[in-house]
This record gives structure tokens, sequence and C-alpha cells, in this order.
């Protein structure tokens, strides 16, 4: 309960609240422009938060984390260009409800929605999160070990429609990581005598290189022979949803608890729960043909269940380490790098955090949804801002953010570096998520596999069969990568000898 | 018979330069692949087995180093005998204008990277803004001159003055 005092009495300090004004007006910004990310968001203020320091760094990264998802509605609605992935369903109905002449009346919708649906899964995760970091505790090596392969093995097999080619990346993230002086033995693995390689790689230019200067290249690339088009915007009036609050009420419900299931699962994310809860939505509706025609639950049902996988991203993240989507990785280095190491000891050792972590999350809902209602009219006039002027400024935030952690020029060229392999990458289909993840628990999993093998003086077969928790996780692991697919490749021949 | 279909893959992956397509890009990655997990094994051949009663450092990479020779067989098989591409489905064509706009900026980046070490931020912020710009296709130098000190000042203001961290100096100061 002190703790929680605490943290109330923490978020709710100006510098605090300011941090993460100036956070919710950047996820906005990045979430609405169409090339922009809530990751490459994420990736480009990660130093500017590092910078600040302390909890308002980590409230300014929350902010910028909620508040992404419900920018990418706004262009959605007014434009039909959805800013990120995770609001392709509301451009459905939302820009439906534009061409009808309410705007105003959607984007109301979407900020509520979103809203709630960020709200519910914030206080989803200060119930669950306690109890599950409880039950971890219990976790030894052989689970941690497991949990991490675990985390992999998902992001790895459903961010990327090839199952090797999730794994590979996975792979070169661990090995990236084993870059450096091992912690151990104090002997240097591949640094090739070069001193700047001895520290390992840094997670932070690999970050910005790999999610927003990559980014940056492929809208270049997209966006070339569109440089003179000029979106038309309409007129918003009467953004408040007041007389849509009964109809939409039980689809945010609805959504919001969609969306946190599935922003616990790792390797999922905001564009598969707002399909799932509109799809949902459609089904219990009383009237599912006038869906796409602009009706309130809509916009409603996919704005709450993408934003309700933040809470839900954040739960696996604090309690077992192990983030569960692009975003939450990012997160994960932030907090790495401000001495916050989430796990289930995090809540006994630094349990003052957690709670700053939660209630500034609440925090950061409430702050958005108080944005986007006075400031939509201002943020729909910025989707008219031309490329010539975003994209030199997002490639000098990445090199100055780079060079600005470490005061390092080398910084800068692994920046340049991972920014050129991530637009080779994302050409190709090799899925960026698995290399940073791989990134960001390779320590783990090698230190806790030494332990494994040192405990159990190298019988490890029978050393896993007295742990049931980690045997689970490495089975669930070795399905969702081979039987999975296998068996999808076999229903798959099944029907060609049908056919 | 799936030999000569090899050897014909072959010739067209000899065949089409300045193009990237889907198995052109894996046999790439493959070859990759093998030449870093051979790399992995040269480099922690003079590790030790075990150190302090535990697994050796060299013990993790090796095994990373033989899945990713897995891995590289696996792209292999599945290049040549199961993707359904074919070797003309363009990924990425160095002859686009797109992509050219993207070499040139790699181009620039690299000149900046070095620049920021020489020159520091300021000045060499103040020369790449617009010549990004200009490869964006911005030809109004009012324009490009207000944007381009704009974004310096603001990014200065931010990093320099608010967030007291330290940017890239020349070397004459």
């Amino acid at each position: 309960m002190a703790n929680f005092l605490n943290a109330c009495q923490l978020v709710i300090q100006p510098g605090s609240l300011l941090c993460m004004l100036l956070g919710t007006l950047c996820g906005v910004f990045v979430g609405l422009m169409p090339g922009l990310s809530s990751v490459m968001g994420l990736s480009i203020m990660l130093p500017v938060a590092l910078s600040v320091g302390g909890n308002a760094g980590i409230l300014m990264m929350l902010a910028i984390f909620c508040s992404a998802i419900y920018g990418g509605s706004i262009t959605a609605i007014l434009i039909n260009t959805p800013g990120t992935a995770n609001s392709a369903a509301t451009a459905l109905d939302g820009y439906a409800m534009t061409k009808k002449g309410e705007p105003g009346r959607a984007l109301g919708i979407s900020t509520f929605s979103s809203m709630c649906g960020g709200l519910l899964s914030a206080l989803c995760l200060m119930w669950t999160a306690p109890l599950l970091a409880k039950y971890a505790l219990q976790f030894g090596p052989a689970e941690y070990f497991a949990l991490g392969v675990f985390g992999l093995s998902m992001v790895a097999s459903v961010s990327s429609g090839n199952v090797f080619k999730g794994v590979i990346s996975a792979i070169i993230g661990l090995f990236l990581a084993t870059v450096g002086m091992e912690s151990m033995s104090g002997v240097n693995r591949f640094t090739f005598g070069s001193l700047y390689l001895t520290g390992g790689i840094s997670y932070i230019p690999v970050l910005i290189g790999l999610f927003a200067f990559s980014q940056g290249l492929i809208s270049t690339e997209e966006n070339y022979g569109k440089e003179n088009k000029n979106q038309q915007i309409p007129k918003i009036n009467h953004v408040f949803p007041f007389r849509d609050m009964k109809t939409i009420l039980p689809s945010i419900v609805r959504s919001s608890f969609i969306g946190i299931l599935i922003g616990a699962i790792p390797g999922t994310g905001g564009d598969i729960a707002s399909w799932v809860s509109y799809n949902e939505a459609k089904r219990w509706a009383k009237h599912p043909d006038e869906f796409g025609t602009g009706v309130p639950e809509g916009i409603a049902a996919p704005e709450a269940g993408n934003n309700a996988i933040t809470g839900g991203a954040l739960i696996p993240l604090l309690t077992l380490g192990i983030p569960g989507d692009a975003g939450s990785a990012v997160i994960l280095g932030a907090l790495l790098m401000m001495g916050i190491v989430p796990g289930p000891l995090l809540f006994s050792t630094q349990g003052d955090k957690v709670y700053i972590i939660i209630i500034g999350f609440l925090v950061a809902n409430l702050l958005m949804a108080l944005v986007g209602f006075l400031g939509i009219r201002f943020f729909a006039k910025m989707t008219t801002i031309p490329d010539y002027i975003l994209t030199p400024v997002i490639f000098i935030f990445c090199f100055v953010g780079s060079y600005a952690m470490n005061n390092s020029i080398g910084d800068v060229y692994v920046m340049i570096v991972a920014g050129v392999l991530g637009y080779f990458m994302l050409k190709m289909g090799l899925n960026i998520p698995p290399l940073i993840l791989g990134l960001l628990l390779g320590n783990m999993l090698e230190s806790n596999l030494r332990r494994v093998v040192t405990i159990s003086r190298g019988a490890l077969f029978s050393f896993f069969l007295h742990r049931p928790i980690a045997v689970v996780l490495l089975l669930i692991s070795f399905l969702s990568l081979f039987f999975l697919p296998f068996l999808s490749a076999l229903k798959k021949r099944k029907q060609k000898r049908q056919a | 018979m799936e030999y000569r279909v090899c050897l014909l893959q072959t010739r067209y992956f000899l065949s089409t330069t300045g193009v990237l397509c889907m198995k052109k890009y894996n046999c790439i990655l493959a070859g990759i692949l093998v030449a870093l997990s051979t790399m992995i094994f040269v480099q922690t051949r003079n590790m030790l087995e075990v150190t302090n009663n535990m697994p050796g450092p060299g013990i993790w990479p090796r095994a990373l180093a033989v899945i990713m020779l897995l891995c590289a067989v696996c792209l292999l098989y599945q290049t040549f005998f199961r993707l359904k591409s074919s070797w003309s489905e363009v990924l990425v064509d160095f002859h686009k204008p797109g992509v050219h706009r993207v070499c040139l900026l790699f181009g620039l980046f690299v000149t900046f990277g070095i620049a920021l070490n020489y020159l520091g931020f300021v000045i060499s912020s103040l020369m790449f803004i617009p010549a990004v710009m200009v490869v964006l296709g911005e030809r109004r130098w009012k324009h490009i001159a207000v944007v381009d000190v704009t974004i310096v000042v603001f990014i200065y203001l931010i990093f320099e003055k608010i967030l007291n961290t330290v940017l890239p100096a020349p070397f004459f100061m």
C-alpha cells in the first residue's frame, strides 16, 4: 500500500506529468503519421527518455507506448489511411462515418474507446501482475531458460511468415548478444581486438537502427513520386461521444478483455487484437450487416482491443521479463538501461518502480484521452506535414539519439549498419522483433543454461523431468516452431491432392 | 532431375544482376549464415570447455553456430525445392528510382557519420539536412534553408540545453 501511495504521489508531480504529456504528444504524432510507427517513436525517443532519466523517463516511454496506438486511428478515420497496422480495422467503419459527414463523432468514439481499453488493461495489469509474480518467484534457472526460449519461439513463429526466417532472426540476435566480454569467465568474444566491442553491442543504436532508421528508409523508397499528393482533411465537430455511450460500452468491455488476452501472449500484436475484436463485435451485434457502413461499435471494438494490448503486453514483461511485442521489447531495453530488471524479483526488490509503471500507465491513458479530445483538430492538420521535412528530422534524431547515450561515434556507426541491415531484413520478410528479443534475452538465456548444466552435472534430461513448468514451456516452444507449421503444410498437401 | 533443376537455378542466380528476388536473397542469407557459423567455430576454438565447473564461454556460441548451420541448410532446401516464387520475382530492384534514392541516402549517412566526428553536430547537420531534402526531391532553396536551420536549432536546444547531453563538437573547438 505504501508503494502504491508513493507511486501515486510521484506520478502526479508536475515534472512527471510534463514528461508524460510530451510522450503522449509524440506518441499520437508517430501514430497518426503513415510511415511512422509506435516502435519507431519509442526507439527515437528512447535516448531522450534516458537523458530525462529516473521515473519521468519511464513514464514518458509508457505514454508513447499507449498513445501511439491510438494515434493511428486518426488518419484511419479521416483519410482512410491507417497510421499503423493496428488501426486497419478502425478504418472500415471510421472512414464510412466520416463519409457520412460525422468525422468528429468517429474520432470521439475512437478516443473514448482507446482510453477505456487502456484503462481496463492497466487495472488488469495492477490485479494480475503481483499474483503472477508471486507464482513466478518459484522459478529457477531451468524455468527462466525455458521462458526465454518460449518468448523467442513465440515471437519467431508468429511474427514471421516463414518459421525458419523467424528462427534465423532470433539466432542472429542471440549471437549479437554474445559479443563482448563474457561475464563469468572474463573472456572477450568476437571483439576482434576492438575496445568498443568489449562492452558488448549497445541496445540503443541497434534498436534505433532496426526500428526507426530502416523504417525511414523504407518510407523514403515507398513515397517516391507521391511527394505532391495533398490529402483533404474534413472539418471536425462534436468530438465527445455522449449519445453513443450506451451502444458502445458492451463492445468496449468485451474488446478490452480480448485485447488484454492477446497482448499477454508473446508474439501477437495490436493488429490481431483489433481484427478479433471487430469480428466479435460484429458477431454479437443485432445488425451485423450494418458493419462497414459507419456503426459506432465498428469503431469502438477495434480501438478498445488494440489499446488494451498495451497493458496485456506489460504483464509478461513486468512479471517474467519477457516482452510481448516489439514495442514492449523497446520498453524492456529502456528499463534495463535504467537499472530496472523486469521479472518476478522486481516486485520484491523494486516494488515502488512496479507501481510507478502501473499508475503511470493509468495516468498516461487518461492524458491520452485528454490530449485526444482537446487536440484532435490540431493533430488532423499535422498529417499534412510533407516528407521532405519529416524524413530529415527522423534521421537526425536517429543519429543524435545514438550518439547522445554514450557520447560515442561508434554507436552512430552501429546504428547505420543496423539501419541498413534492417532495411534489407524488412524488404525480404525477415522480421526484426525476434532479432531484438534475441539481443535482449541472449545473456539471460546463456547464463541460465550454464547454471542448469552446472546444477544438473550434465544430466539435463533427468533434471528437466523434475521441472514440469520448464518442460511444458519448452514443449509449447517446440510445437509453435515445428509442429504447427508441419501440420498446416500437411493440410495444404491434402487439400491439393483432393483438388 | 533435382540436380539439373539446381544447376538451372544457380544459372538464374548468376544471370540476374542488380535485382534481388526472394530466392536470390535466401541464397545470400544462407551463405552469410554459413560464413558466420564458420567464423564462430574459428573464433571459439581456443576457448576452454569448462571454467569454474561451468560450461566454458565458447559452448553457447558454438550451439548457436550449429543452429545457424541447420537453418542455412533448411533455408536452401526450402528455396530450391519448396519456394514457389520465381527468380524473376523482384523484391529490391536497384534500377528503380526509389531504390536509387535509398542508395544515395546510404552514401549520405556514411558521409554524415564521418563528418559528425570531425565537424561536429551543427556544421555537419547544416550540410546533411539540405542534402537529404534535395535527394527527397525538394528544390526550393529558401524552403530548404529555413527548414535546415529550424531543425538544427530545435535539436540543439532539446539535446544540448534542455536534456544537457553532449553533442559532437568540431575538431577545432
